[in-house]
């Protein structure tokens, strides 16, 4: 009987890991939070438009690195505090400043 | 190779090979239709069979815009844009921004489109932007743009799948990368025929390395298109402008000067065009024209100028007061004054439409865009060969060849559907145009299904795509009512008739068979497949 199941269950091992979790819906909410912040600390540049533009030039590419760090990252304990850390560090200075705490 | 653990290594294969089996056929269509639309301005051309004659936008258009102008409602002058489409008719549009009935702000007035030489009024429309109809002349290649940019998914949605679309192709590249175990041999790789799938393997394996800084650079600047204006700018907007995105739009443009209303005389365009064509200034005739404020003391003129060969490669914008005409320098993409920022974003553009060398770099781009479809089909090629044995992924496989050939094909009847509803009655150019790509993806399944042989099956696809391209050339002649030699001027036209007529020949030639790799040697197969390591074994 538990021989007739294992294919079944392989099929949707991932969703029972925690990596397919961080590397999914987790990444994408960090990125956006690490795009948000940026908004907040990058200079603004000659024409104070700098600090809008490379959040959203960047996106992509912060995106793609933090999904091959959970992907890369052999040691599934330290992606989840890594991830974390990122999480609170960028979550943060955007809450705050939605709140209207920075001005 | 870089080095990663067995489980790492496994687990990007998964990540390697399922997102492509899920995605790699979306992913074909926006790859595919966006190495085509590199061409899309002379596609545009050769679909009306060249330039209407005239000199458009450089001619003696100021009477015919101020009695536009007087005609229209007069909240409608707060921004008036010019622009000739590949067909070369004159496109001007008198509008405000007000919000819709969803409440987001969208451009609403009236659209006029203009006979280049006589100026005569071909239409008039009036409404919100969105609601408008075509305009029959450029929609063949705005119907394969959409295709691209939005697999024609309404709104934001289309932006969104091509966005996930991109990251997929980023994923992918990466991942690719890091497991590559020769990337530099693989340059020169000469594809085994000891089995189909070692053969499979090393023409994706070829592909790929060839693609590889291609891939990854267009699928960052595409998903940065995709996503910017859908999820950037209202996060961006959120966190720093209290969610006003309007106020974060036009800070990134550029902050407008202080308004004053006074009722002043228009300046005209015409002396703005010709001191904007002077060398020291952009060298070029504007490709599209911003008029702020029409007939007020702060209006203002913004010319948009295209890379030229000799000049920038960027596309520059320059700035005149728009009540005494006097140039006011150079204005940046973004902002008020020259910055990163907006370098950066100029880069994008080039890099992602291929313009930094001309035409060169524009057949560099298609040829490496079609070089990512190989890598896509022959990448789900392997997927499916490397299970042979499963029924599901084995009925599945025809879907790679009815996409693989259908998407051309359809591409190709969609063409046909233009030609003949452009030249007999404009008004049905949308739905003729729509019913030949549906009639195309239709008979591409029909073929798909009736021939359950894959040789048998693309055999048959290369012949009704070749045909099919062969014929575009000849039903454009037949039906623009002009003769082939007198479109010598038409550089574009010509080109693309021989360009469609020589890809049309390579396909009937491919047909026959005679290209076909030979028999693979069975006895070999079962010795190298038991050299390649298990984890490539298993995706």
């Amino acid at each position: 009987m538990s021989q007739i199941k294992q294919p079944q269950s392989n099929k949707f091992r991932y969703l029972r890991s925690s990596r397919f979790w961080l590397a999914g819906p987790a990444t994408l909410i960090v990125s956006i939070f690490i795009m948000a912040a940026m908004s907040l600390w990058l200079p603004e540049g000659k024409a104070s438009i700098d600090h809008l533009v490379f959040p959203l030039v960047l996106f992509p590419l912060i995106w793609v690195i933090v999904f091959f760090y959970v992907v890369l990252e052999n040691n599934i304990k330290r992606a989840r505090w890594v991830m974390l850390a990122l999480l609170l560090l960028n979550a943060l200075p955007v809450i705050a400043s939605i709140l209207g705490w920075l001005k | 190779m870089i080095d990663v653990s067995k489980g790492t290594a496994r687990r990007l294969v998964d990540i390697h090979g399922w997102s492509a089996a899920v995605l790699g056929l979306a992913l074909y269509i926006v790859v595919f239709s966006g190495a085509i639309v590199v061409f899309s301005h002379e596609i545009g051309n050769w679909s009306v069979s060249g330039h209407k004659q005239g000199e458009g936008i450089a001619g003696n258009i100021d009477a015919k815009l101020i009695s536009l102008a007087e005609q229209v409602d007069e909240d409608y002058l707060e921004e008036v844009t010019l622009f000739q489409n590949s067909a070369g008719e004159l496109i001007t549009f008198f509008h405000t921004h007000v919000n819709n009935d969803e409440g987001e702000l969208e451009e609403k007035g009236t659209r006029f489109v203009l006979d280049p030489d006589s100026l005569e009024i071909l239409s008039r429309d009036d409404g919100f932007r969105e609601d408008m109809p075509i305009i029959s002349s450029g929609f063949l290649e705005r119907f394969y743009i959409d295709l691209h940019v939005r697999l024609h998914a309404p709104g934001v949605i289309g932006l969104y799948l091509t966005g996930i679309l991109g990251l997929i192709l980023f994923v992918s590249a990466v991942s690719g990368f890091i497991l590559h175990r020769h990337l530099i041999k693989d340059v020169f790789l000469s594809p085994r025929l000891s089995t189909r799938l070692m053969n499979t393997r090393d023409r994706h394996a070829l592909a790929g390395t060839w693609g590889l800084v291609f891939s990854i650079l267009l699928a960052f600047t595409g998903a940065f298109f995709s996503f910017a204006t859908t999820l950037g700018l209202p996060v961006i907007a959120i966190t720093a402008f209290a969610g006003d995105q309007h106020l974060a739009l036009e800070t990134i443009i550029g902050i407008p000067e202080a308004e004053d209303d006074t009722p002043k005389n228009f300046v005209g365009l015409e002396a703005i065009i010709t001191n904007s064509q002077q060398e020291d200034v952009a060298g070029s005739t504007p490709i599209f024209i911003a008029v702020q404020h029409w007939g007020r003391a702060d209006s203002r003129v913004i010319t948009t100028h295209g890379p030229t060969a000799e000049g920038s490669m960027f596309f520059t914008n320059h700035r005149y007061d728009g009540v005494t005409g006097e140039y006011l320098g150079e204005k940046p993409g973004l902002g008020n004054v020259p910055s990163t920022g907006s370098t950066v974003i100029g880069l994008i553009g080039v890099l992602h439409f291929g313009w930094f060398a001309g035409l060169l770099s524009r057949i560099i781009w298609l040829s490496l865009g079609l070089a990512m479809c190989y890598v896509t089909l022959t990448g789900l090629q392997l997927w499916v060969q490397r299970r042979e044995k499963s029924d599901t992924w084995q009925s599945l496989s025809r879907f790679i060849s009815v996409i693989g050939y259908g998407l051309p094909f359809s591409m190709v009847t969609a063409a046909v559907g233009f030609l003949f509803s452009y030249s007999s009655s404009e008004y049905d150019v949308e739905n003729w145009t729509v019913t030949g790509f549906l009639l195309g993806v239709v008979l591409s399944f029909i073929v798909g299904f009736v021939y359950p042989v894959a040789e048998q099956r693309e055999k048959l696809f290369q012949k009704i795509t070749g045909l099919g391209f062969i014929s575009l050339p000849i039903i454009r002649l037949l039906t623009s009512e002009q003769s082939w030699a007198e479109y010598s001027h038409a550089i574009a036209v010509m080109s693309m008739d021989i360009s469609l007529f020589i890809t049309g020949l390579i396909l009937l030639v491919l047909s026959t068979g005679i290209m076909r790799a030979k028999r693979f040697n069975v006895k070999a197969s079962v010795e190298t497949s038991a050299t390649e390591p298990a984890f490539e074994a298993k995706a």
